[in-house]
């Protein structure tokens, strides 16, 4: 009788997505083997929809640096075989705010940070470690690197290393130059991004008259 | 609950919703969706979105019948806001869009006085009402075999709020007690003639939100002001009513097992222990399943541990405790039905 689908575990939704008729886009994981895999999957019914699916699971693999399953185009995994859930949910969240159809340039690693007032850089070491560095070294700029080491620790769930406080690392041991790209700006900002999350966990959640304004 | 020293014959939906709430015995306990399980992906499914399907019988309809087609609830439930009836009294209403809640601009009062208050000749025809009486007699007309179908009239003390201002409604009961009274007296009108519409319509029982919430009112001021006034309602609308109030709210349990209601739809700031061992059975729980930190935020699993922690303490409905937020897993809704399901199956066989 019903037509809901079961998908796996829903860990992320785009509630109104403003590019398509204001769909909800749902990110669904499913376990296959060890591996942790992701869909994205609307229930709404339309002609733009299959291709505003398609377009965000494209950014998605691309910008996040994912592939698809080999059996199953529509899944996506990380080539670690790992999960960075947290991560993952920033990035398809920020993936289903770009208008359909726009390129998807890998974001880079080197940006204009206002207040390290220079170019901060994410250099990667290998084994998936990451320092941030910047283009000039006064107090202000080292401080900089260090908060932005902090923000991509919180964002996609990095280790700080405890005695170099610029340098953070994937508990996977692997390379995601493509996630630490995609998630600059949310490192740089990650206030902003906590505060996003926290908005969002309370709209559509209904209070008591008397709670209400 | 279940008889198990005399097996009961197998019963649909509403045979099974309505039984429990008469405290009869079931063939297993009823998931009861006393206020809303309405969700941005099922509007999705079925082309029926906030705030229209709010608005709109077709699309009200659509929306409510997942509740019974997708998630499997014994129920249907198609008045998904508190505000309908507000917004046909003339209450300024933000409509929303489709990921948040209607509410009533409740900083804009329209009444300060007994006298303001008027039952407007149109309550009953206005857009907001009549799409709620319409859908209701739909529902009853595709479903109504199955599953019951349950409506909503707001009581007075929440039509306080919206029409007077949460404020200046609760400070009149400081002030002047005895013109809180009357306004209570004058407003109960409201409540009676939207339920009787509703029950016409097709509806089966009724909830009747009426916000005396834990946080504001005491258990003490519920017995003052509401608990004479929903006696009444009980010989006034004649189908089982099912009284909802958040929170925490089993200081005044009691009083609310003595008005006669059929059911008493509680917070999951209540333990299911605990309200089962104070009503005893004079009323019917429907609980708790928590909405915010549960089903919306937590997997299938915790749902379930919530579900069998009602069906374990003898709660005789289950379901959520409020309205779900929109933002809900599917996999969580359908997960309470499940799991009620699953625990029978293994109860019959021990």
């Amino acid at each position: 009788m019903g037509k809901t689908l079961e998908l796996g575990r829903r860990i992320e939704l785009c509630s109104m997505d403003q590019h398509c008729e204001n769909i909800s886009l749902g990110l669904y994981r499913r376990e296959k083997g060890d591996l942790q895999q992701v869909s994205v999957h609307s229930y709404a019914v339309g002609e733009n929809i299959n291709g505003r699916i398609e377009f965000v699971t494209n950014a998605l693999a691309q910008l996040a640096g994912m592939v698809p399953d080999v059996d199953d185009l529509h899944w996506l995994q990380f080539e670690c075989s790992g999960f960075h859930v947290r991560a993952l949910k920033r990035c398809f969240l920020d993936v289903c705010k770009l208008e359909q159809g726009r390129p998807l340039p890998v974001k880079p690693l080197s940006v204009q940070d206002k207040k390290a007032g220079c170019l901060v850089s994410v250099v990667q070491h290998g084994s998936g470690v990451y320092e941030v560095t910047s283009a000039a070294s006064d107090d202000r700029a080292i401080k900089r690197c260090e908060a932005l080491a902090k923000g991509f620790a919180k964002v996609c769930e990095m280790q700080v290393d405890e005695n170099k406080k610029n340098q953070i690392a994937f508990t996977c041991g692997c390379n995601h130059d493509d996630l630490m790209g995609m998630l600059m700006f949310r490192a740089q900002n990650v206030r902003a991004a906590m505060r996003e999350e926290e908005m969002s966990a309370t709209r559509g959640v209904l209070a008591a008259p008397s709670q209400q304004k | 609950m279940v008889q198990k020293a005399e097996p009961v014959k197998p019963m649909n939906g509403r045979q099974r919703v309505l039984a429990a709430l008469r405290g009869d015995p079931v063939d297993r306990t009823p998931v009861c969706n006393p206020t809303s399980v309405a969700t941005v992906e099922l509007m999705d499914l079925v082309g029926a979105h906030f705030p229209e399907a709010n608005r709109d019988a077709e699309k009200m309809f659509r929306l409510a019948a997942t509740g019974y087609t997708e998630l499997g609830f014994d129920t249907i439930m198609p008045v998904f806001s508190i505000i309908q009836e507000s917004s046909a009294l003339g209450c300024n209403i933000q409509w929303e869009s489709k990921d948040n809640w209607p509410t009533a601009r409740m900083n804009e009062p329209i009444w300060a006085e007994p006298d303001d208050i008027k039952v407007p000749a149109d309550l009953l025809t206005h857009p907001d009402t009549k799409c709620v009486l319409d859908a209701i007699a739909k529902l009853k007309k595709e479903y109504g075999e199955d599953v019951a179908i349950v409506g909503k009239t707001m009581g007075p003390w929440t039509l306080g709020y919206h029409c007077f201002g949460v404020e200046p409604f609760l400070l009149m009961s400081l002030d002047d007690p005895d013109k809180m009274k009357r306004c209570l007296e004058r407003m109960k009108e409201i409540t009676i003639l939207f339920g009787l519409a509703q029950i016409e319509a097709g509806a089966d029982a009724l909830t009747l939100p009426d916000h005396a919430t834990g946080d504001l009112v005491s258990g003490d001021y519920y017995a003052t002001f509401l608990q004479e006034m929903h006696t009444e309602f009980v010989d006034e609308i004649p189908c089982p009513l099912i009284l909802h109030i958040c929170g925490r709210t089993v200081d005044r349990m009691d009083y609310i097992a003595q008005t006669g209601m059929a059911a008493f739809h509680f917070d999951s700031k209540n333990t299911p222990v605990e309200s089962v061992e104070v009503v005893k059975e004079r009323i019917s729980l429907i609980g708790n399943i928590n909405n915010p930190e549960t089903l919306y935020a937590k997997n299938p699993d915790a749902v379930r541990q919530e579900v069998l922690n009602n069906l374990e303490a003898g709660v005789p409905l289950v379901g959520p405790e409020c309205a779900v937020p929109l933002q809900t897993p599917i996999e969580n809704l359908k997960e309470i039905t499940r799991t009620v399901c699953d625990w029978h199956k293994e109860q019959s066989v021990v």
